[in-house]
């Protein structure tokens, strides 16, 4: 346990960090203290489906942050990691816990498989080959209908009576794996590993001279996020208890690359803002305009990237922004020592009388 | 028969995927937006072809003018908005288009209605064509006919003109064209507004064949990323190869395994990948992996 809080009192840590983790730290205080603060089942499966979408966007952070591989195929490991699960529980009467593991296997053997050919190619063409990578699982799931009744869908994919008794049980289950696969995926990117897999993003001539081989690294970077997606397609499919071939469709894909854009490209935090501003803007435009919503979500796409461009917390880590992050503190405090000297004032005031 | 037909089906995809490989060539923007061009040109030309006489004088005309109208469209966002990013990195570009892709789609479902669309062919190319056995409509002949010459007057212009040099050599180093006195912005500019054109006519000349609804924009937009990457990106001959190719895995793929027809193009895509990452006909020295990308 001392071991584990040392590095934390270190003087010399980053201010950076200490926030980052005082934030964190909130996040999860917050996210285990809300089916206390009277939320009803709505909420919770908002709640679920960020935690989803973070662990999703996590994992694809991995590659696009870290690895400089931006994969469009992510819908597809998500897919086989919520049909594998499904089909086993459904198709073959597999016994639950043998399902909730074998999604992120399948999804990381699958991800072992077509990372080997995807990492010998770079930049738009690697995009290209996860696209169509996804493109075939999902034609496949649309038209093996022997086993995935293709646009029927998989119904009751239940995950059974442990978690259905009370309303949080499966929150709560959720909650637990998204942590503890966000604490694995964060100690993989301060691993000497992930340094090894930045420095190949940096520059990738450099990083071979000194003796890194690039693309064993790269495969297993793949291969790692593929089974995370796996594990958040499993949490999925178990939550909305049926399936269909759009889990692996591109719109699909798009999520986690929007959730880690509009948080900030490599940086660990910056999946879970993305995701949680997704989630919330996608709920509220789905209500509000429900047949124009792709339109919002066009115009909000087109707003980032002409001026949000470093996402939520690349801005707050750009100095130009932080100037402007200071002036409303700057006006606060203003107001603080106004009122201040007015009490002052009327006391004084109050004496004379 | 199949064989016509998948011909007839490559036709489209070239010219939708040469359009795609120009702006790629020249500005590094992978165009996601470029479907939904196409599919704002086929319902330009539906729209536009109602209105007037419906013979075949006015076809020509308003396949033109829905081109023309797509350019216009294409021309104002590439002025506006994408200039701005070009020299960011390339995923701002890939959500800056997507969102196009998103703002478009609904934009033509606000005005033309999301029940899909079906346009009469004029008079004169309504039938089959004569004096052969087999059943070839007479439409299929024309695009089949017309589409390569389109393709031959499009290689001729970049190869032979200065505007062409121009677009070739920015494909080639993009600095080194900027510092001997090329209006790099302003080249752009006219490279976008030209493929688009080329993908309003596309979608245009496709709007009597295919059903015109809201998905065929990505539908197309899927194929032709397959067709620019197995015929090489920057090659008008290679774009015209890889759409045949992919056009008659289509239309034999439904005959031979009909389970699993769309699967094919993506696993022929995935060979060439592996064996020529840079397509049948592309040079392997330019190509952009050497670049990286920038995150």
């Amino acid at each position: 346990m001392n071991r584990l809080f040392k590095w934390y009192l270190e003087p010399n840590l980053p201010t950076r960090v200490r926030w980052g983790w005082f934030f964190m730290s909130i996040l999860l205080v917050f996210l285990v203290a809300f089916p206390f603060m009277g939320a009803d089942r709505v909420q919770t499966i908002l709640v679920i489906d960020f935690l989803i979408l973070s662990l999703f966007a996590v994992a694809f952070n991995l590659l696009m942050g870290f690895g400089g591989l931006i994969s469009f195929g992510q819908a597809g490991f998500f897919a086989i990691g919520a049909y594998s699960g499904g089909l086993l529980l459904v198709k073959f009467k597999m016994p639950v816990e043998l399902c909730m593991v074998s999604g992120p296997v399948f999804a990381g053997l699958a991800a072992l498989f077509f990372g080997y050919f995807a990492v010998r190619l770079t930049s738009l063409y690697f995009s290209m080959l996860t696209l169509a990578f996804a493109q075939i699982i999902y034609t496949l799931i649309l038209k093996l209908r022997w086993l995935t009744d293709g646009d029927m869908g998989i119904q009751g994919v239940d995950p059974g009576a442990f978690f259905e008794e009370g309303p949080f049980r499966y929150y709560y289950f959720t909650l637990t794996v998204v942590v503890l696969s966000c604490g694995a995926l964060f100690r993989l990117i301060k691993s000497p590993f992930g340094l090894a897999l930045k420095s190949i993003k940096e520059n990738r001539k450099r990083a071979e001279f000194v003796g890194l081989d690039y693309r064993r690294i790269q495969h297993v970077a793949f291969a790692v996020s593929g089974m995370f997606t796996g594990v958040a397609g499993m949490l999925y499919a178990f939550h909305v208890n049926t399936l269909d071939a759009s889990l692996a469709s591109f719109s699909k894909s798009f999520e986690p690359i929007l959730a880690t854009l509009i948080g900030g490209v490599g940086i660990f935090g910056g999946p879970f803002i993305g995701a949680f501003v997704f989630k919330v803007l996608e709920d509220y435009a789905t209500l509000r305009w429900p047949t124009y919503w792709p339109m919002a979500m066009g115009s909000i796409l087109v707003l980032i990237s002409l001026f949000w461009w470093a996402g939520f917390i690349g801005m707050l880590r750009d100095p130009r922004w932080q100037k402007w992050l200071w002036v409303p503190w700057l006006y606060v405090i203003r107001l603080w020592n106004d009122l201040v000297w007015y009490i002052r004032e009327l006391k004084w005031k109050y004496k004379q009388r | 028969m199949q064989a016509l037909n998948g011909v007839s089906i490559a036709m489209f995809l070239a010219l939708v995927s040469v359009g795609l490989s120009l702006v790629f060539g020249t500005a590094r923007v992978v165009n996601l937006a470029h479907g939904a061009f196409y599919m704002l040109g086929a319902y330009m030309m539906v729209a536009i072809y109602e209105k007037g006489p419906e013979d075949l004088w006015w076809f020509w005309c308003s396949i033109v003018f829905a081109g023309i109208g797509v350019g216009i469209i294409s021309g104002i966002i590439e002025v506006i908005l994408l200039r701005q990013i070009y020299k960011r990195g390339q995923h701002l570009q890939l959500i800056l288009t997507f969102g196009l892709t998103l703002i478009i789609g609904t934009g033509i479902m606000l005005v033309w209605g999301s029940d899909y669309k079906k346009m009469n062919r004029p008079e004169a190319l309504a039938g089959m064509v004569p004096y052969i056995d087999i059943p070839f409509p007479l439409y299929s002949l024309v695009i089949v006919c017309l589409v390569p010459a389109v393709m031959v007057v499009l290689g001729a212009i970049l190869k032979f003109t200065r505007w062409g040099m121009f677009v070739r050599a920015a494909s080639v180093d993009r600095p080194m064209l900027e510092s001997v006195g090329v209006n790099t912005n302003r080249l752009f500019s006219q490279v976008f507004i030209f493929s688009s054109f080329l993908g309003g006519i596309a979608g245009a000349l496709a709007a009597p064949m295919v059903s015109v609804d809201l998905a065929m924009g990505t539908e197309i937009l899927l194929n032709a990323f397959v067709v620019v990457i197995v015929g090489g990106l920057g090659s008008v001959a290679g774009g015209l190869i890889g759409a045949l190719i992919v056009g008659e895995l289509q239309s034999f793929g439904v005959l031979i395994l009909p389970e699993i027809s769309s699967v094919i193009i993506y696993v022929v895509m995935l060979l060439v990948l592996i064996f020529r990452p840079w397509g049948l006909m592309g040079k392997a020295e330019g190509r952009v992996e050497d670049e990286g990308v920038g995150v």
